[in-house]
């Protein structure tokens, strides 16, 4: 059951436990470090796509070139 | 023999000491091989209290305070030159690097305490100095390539001292690493520009080429370029920096052999190159000079293990050298950057600056928005890090060259937080915008260098559409890519100022007129022929 959920009822279903993390991977370290620290000299590089929403038709691209 | 104390300024102080100074390395090492008794205290790497610095000016009776460095070590050479003549009183204080080869009258006049300065490149005068200490001559008017004080008190600049040629660059010592405190240095060896990077244990840095054939407009060569000439004023000599250029690179031989010795003696997994521009030299070597570094690399048993064997890098198991240095979008070639990643390069800075072409014209680069973006994605392919540096604050900028930034990163997954536009002493810059400079900091000079950092921060503005504040504000808004909110200050921007000034590229203009051609373009020519400039 989500731990976000708080409300007058139980809720029914039952979640399996998320699987653990994977670990991250050094780039992921590095292009965190170096989000962290970014200014002047420190820049990158994003190797992978992130997380935010762009749009229906940004994602239907994506979706589409990694499909 | 002449006793001698190194003192290395304080650079970056908000930042860990990350790299040895490879300038006073070298004169370290040349004082020793003359057998001067030669000591070195670090400031940069210890940040010692004033008792500390105190205390190792009077650790012994010297005949040489040695200190210098780049333009934002201004503050700490202030306070060691004070040091040294208060606890040294007998000692003959000395000055040297881009500080005060970009303005010898004012420095000197800044700072009283300065016996001596050098002028552009030191190894030769540095030798005559030490040997005119050793003789007990004092005539300081006999040695080229200084600045010294008359009987008035006054800096008088003496003839130019030549570059050495490169021959002689080859037989210069290695760097005297040993006589630095590098655990501390070792301790700090990751730099977050590449996986590899950010890995190293025990990086060093190295420089494999001087100077650069490029005329960007904010850059200064410490005069080490053949940029440094001289004009007689009506008060004597002075200095002024042109687009003439000498660059010079070390034989690929003299550069593997340095690597391998230091891994031999110190252990070291990455080498950093400091070059101002890895790629100018090769273009100026019919693109021969950096495919035979690799080879010899390769060679000499230097080649990283997990590109060897193409495994992943593990630092505890990998042997070799990793290392990176710098190169030029529009100069970079494809089977170049494959060479490079065979013999462990992971990371190549571009001084990309801007995606706009209308900025990008006015830099003297020889760089388009379409060759920096191309060059990016050639870097990626070949497996190497770009690390694509960027600025905003360009005495042209303006929304739109703004917005062209911020779309190519959205292109090309740049994460980026420019620097600002900075008119370092001794830059094209710095001349052309001296006035508007002084106006910041009510006529200050100094107030100008003690406020200089690394262009991470702002100082003095020189765009003509935005002040201090706005370019702070878009900066964030670029970082953001928050086009949205751009555009809507454009309009406010607008209502209030109405149309924007271009004063650079009309300042190029002229220049161009008067000058003929653009020696960028030279240099691109002879990179598409192979033939040197």
């Amino acid at each position: 059951m989500s731990k976000y959920l708080k409300g007058n009822y139980q809720l029914m279903k039952e979640k399996p436990e998320p699987a653990a993390k994977p670990e991250e991977t050094v780039t992921e370290e590095f292009e965190r470090r170096a989000l962290e620290r970014l200014g002047g000299s420190i820049a990158f590089v994003m190797k992978r796509n992130t997380f935010v929403w762009r749009g229906d038709k940004a994602g239907e691209q994506e979706n589409r070139e990694s499909g | 023999m002449a006793k001698i104390l190194f003192l290395n300024p304080v650079v970056r102080e908000e930042d860990d000491p990350r790299h040895v100074p490879y300038g006073l390395a070298l004169m370290a090492a040349i004082a020793d091989r003359e057998g001067h008794d030669v000591q070195v205290f670090d400031a940069n790497a210890w940040r010692p209290s004033d008792e500390d610095l105190r205390e190792a000016i009077e650790a012994d009776r010297w005949d040489i305070v040695a200190t210098g460095g780049i333009t934002t070590t201004y503050g700490y050479v202030k306070k060691t030159v004070r040091f040294a003549r208060r606890y040294s009183p007998g000692a003959l204080i000395f000055v040297g690097g881009g500080l005060i080869t970009s303005m010898p009258h004012d420095v000197m006049g800044f700072l009283p305490e300065i016996d001596l300065g050098v002028i552009g490149e030191g190894f030769v005068t540095w030798l005559e100095i030490l040997r005119c200490v050793e003789r007990g001559e004092r005539d300081w008017s006999q040695v080229n390539g200084i600045i010294y004080r008359d009987a008035s008190r006054r800096g008088r600049l003496t003839p130019p001292r030549p570059l050495i040629s490169m021959e002689e660059l080859d037989r210069l010592p290695y760097p005297a690493w040993e006589f630095f405190p590098l655990d501390i240095y070792f301790r700090n060896s990751c730099v977050l520009l590449s996986e590899e990077a950010m890995q190293a244990k025990r990086r060093l840095d190295v420089n494999a080429s001087y100077g650069c054939s490029l005329i960007c407009r904010f850059c200064f060569h410490l005069g080490l370029t053949g940029d440094l000439q001289y004009v007689e004023g009506s008060d004597g000599l002075d200095v002024t920096f042109t687009h003439h250029r000498n660059i010079r690179w070390h034989n690929p031989r003299y550069i593997v052999s340095l690597v391998k010795y230091a891994k031999e003696r110190f252990g070291i997994d990455f080498i950093a190159f400091l070059d101002e521009n890895l790629m100018t030299m090769n273009v100026s070597t019919g693109g021969k000079w950096i495919p035979e570094i690799c080879d010899l690399w390769i060679k000499e048993g230097l080649q990283p293990r997990c590109v060897r064997e193409g495994i992943s890098h593990n630092p505890e198991t990998c042997d070799g050298v990793h290392w990176g240095g710098t190169s030029h979008a529009t100069l970079v070639r494809q089977e170049v950057l494959t060479r490079m990643k065979e013999a462990g390069c992971s990371y190549l800075d571009y001084g990309l600056e801007s995606f706009s072409d209308r900025i990008l014209k006015t830099i003297g680069k020889g760089a388009t928005a379409r060759t920096n973006e191309a060059g990016v994605r050639m870097t990626m392919e070949a497996r190497i890090r770009p690390i694509p540096n960027q600025i905003i604050g360009f005495p042209d900028e303006f929304f739109d060259s703004i917005r062209d930034c911020v779309e190519a990163w959205e292109r090309t997954g740049i994460v980026a937080k420019p620097f600002f536009a900075t008119p370092y002493p001794g830059s094209e810059w710095y001349y052309a915008y001296k006035d508007r400079i002084l106006e910041q900091y009510d006529g200050d000079l100094e107030a100008f260098l003690l406020d200089l950092g690394d262009a991470t921060k702002i100082t003095a503005v020189i765009s003509a559409n935005f002040n201090a504040v706005e370019l702070l504000g878009l900066r964030e808004l670029m970082i953001q890519r928050d086009l949205k909110r751009i555009n809507e200050y454009e309009k406010e921007w607008r209502r209030i100022h109405g149309e924007p000034r271009f004063p650079e590229a009309e300042r190029l203009s002229k220049l161009r007129d008067q000058r003929g051609r653009d020696a960028t373009v030279a240099l691109l020519r002879s990179s598409k022929t192979g033939d040197a400039e």
